[in-house]
């Protein structure tokens, strides 16, 4: 190690980097050479007058502590409410898209309805009873006045009929007896509704619902859910 | 309680700024700074070394941020006004004031705050070698400022 080496090396040496071989060098040299030790020895006490003079002073942070520690608590207050705020946004996205998806539309709860006050219960209704009356209504809606009574499944009858309004939307509601059943079928010309895969339940009624090119149906079948999906087979296959 | 190395790292601000009232703003940025990405530090790894290299950096980032702003004040200024003071610490903290502020920053961290110069050369971002070279420089220089007689002590 020569005396430009060392000038180098210095700040290495006085932050004590120097290990090993580099430090035996170092220092061998320093005792040989007077110039560059008495070079050290002044950095030395550069270092430590530096030290001396303002190291020993750390100021008070009291107060500046104080500020960090409130500054935190309102990031972290502010963090907690954006979190919970979002939190409380995706439970409501969740539960929304849960109703939405699983939610009956509601001309199926007006079908299950209707067939449950006016079919189940009896409720007083307009019905019409002759074949006649029942094709005049039919034919309003498009269907050909022969189909009406072919509708139902082997061993049904058509037993009556009237307009009625499913989700504010006239419909034709025939009513089939089969056996000691009776069945509903809510017939309008293809609004391109929605169709069920499957019958579903609604309330105490199974509940199909089914489209052809021209019209738009709806079977409803108190307690039989195999006799609900037969009849709109049957029906289907007739519209 | 305290938080921990405030204390050193408004020091070492004060010293950075010129300016106490901007040293505590800046300490208390760089606090706020650590705490948010205190995650990042390595727990192996020098906190002091972390928290200092997060002043520096927000020093910086405030002035590229807002070159004209700095107002600079004597260095010592703050500390002249202390009843501790006495000729010594003004004729050393007088000579650090007149250096580069490279050469100052280098010599508060690795003398007075006692940072390797490999610590030094991570806190600044800049080479080891040029950490070096800068310590041999503001040694110098702080030396050929201060009184020769009081050198020989």
């Amino acid at each position: 190690m020569n005396c430009a080496d060392i000038s180098e090396q210095a700040p290495l040496y006085l932050s004590h980097e120097l290990s090993g071989p580099e430090l035996r060098a170092f220092e061998t040299h320093l005792d040989g050479c007077r110039t560059c030790a008495e070079e050290i020895e002044l950095q030395i006490s550069i270092d430590a007058r530096l030290r001396a003079s303002i190291g020993a002073e750390i100021p008070n942070t009291a107060e500046l502590d104080q500020a960090v520690r409130r500054q935190i608590q309102m990031i972290s207050l502010t963090r907690r409410r954006r979190f919970m705020t979002v939190a409380a946004a995706i439970v409501f996205l969740v539960a929304g898209s849960a109703w939405w998806f699983t939610r009956v539309p509601r001309i199926y709860a007006d079908a299950a309805r209707d067939h449950q006050a006016e079919v189940i219960e009896h409720q007083p209704r307009r019905w019409r009873s002759e074949l006649a009356e029942v094709n005049a209504l039919a034919a309003r809606f498009g269907l050909p006045a022969s189909s009406v009574a072919a509708l139902g499944p082997a061993g049904s009858i058509l037993v009556h009929a009237r307009i009625c309004r499913l989700d504010g939307k006239p419909v034709l509601h025939l009513v089939y007896q089969s056996g000691t059943r009776e069945i509903s079928l809510f017939v309008r010309r293809n609004d391109g509704g929605a169709a069920t895969n499957t019958p579903v339940l609604v309330g105490r009624e199974y509940v199909e619902a089914f489209r052809t090119t021209r019209f738009s149906a709806i079977v409803v079948a108190a307690g039989s859910r195999t006799e609900c999906l037969h009849f709109a087979q049957t029906a289907a296959a007739v519209l | 309680m305290a938080i921990p190395q405030s204390g050193r790292l408004l020091r070492f601000a004060c010293r950075l700024t010129n300016d106490r009232a901007a040293a505590e703003d800046l300490v208390q940025e760089a606090l706020l700074q650590a705490w948010r990405s205190f995650h990042q530090f390595a727990p192996q790894s020098n906190i002091r070394a972390w928290l200092f290299r997060i002043l520096v950096n927000t020093f910086y980032g405030q002035g590229r941020k807002n070159r004209l702003a700095p107002v600079m004040v004597p260095l010592s200024a703050g500390i002249r006004s202390r009843a501790v003071s006495t000729d010594e610490t003004l004729e050393v903290l007088d000579a650090l004031d007149q250096l580069p502020s490279e050469q100052r920053e280098v010599l508060l961290l690795g003398v007075l705050e006692g940072f390797t110069c490999s610590e030094v050369s991570k806190i600044l971002s800049v080479p080891i070698g040029t950490v070096m070279s800068r310590l041999s420089r503001g040694r110098r220089a702080l030396r050929e400022k201060l009184n020769p007689v009081s050198l020989a002590t």
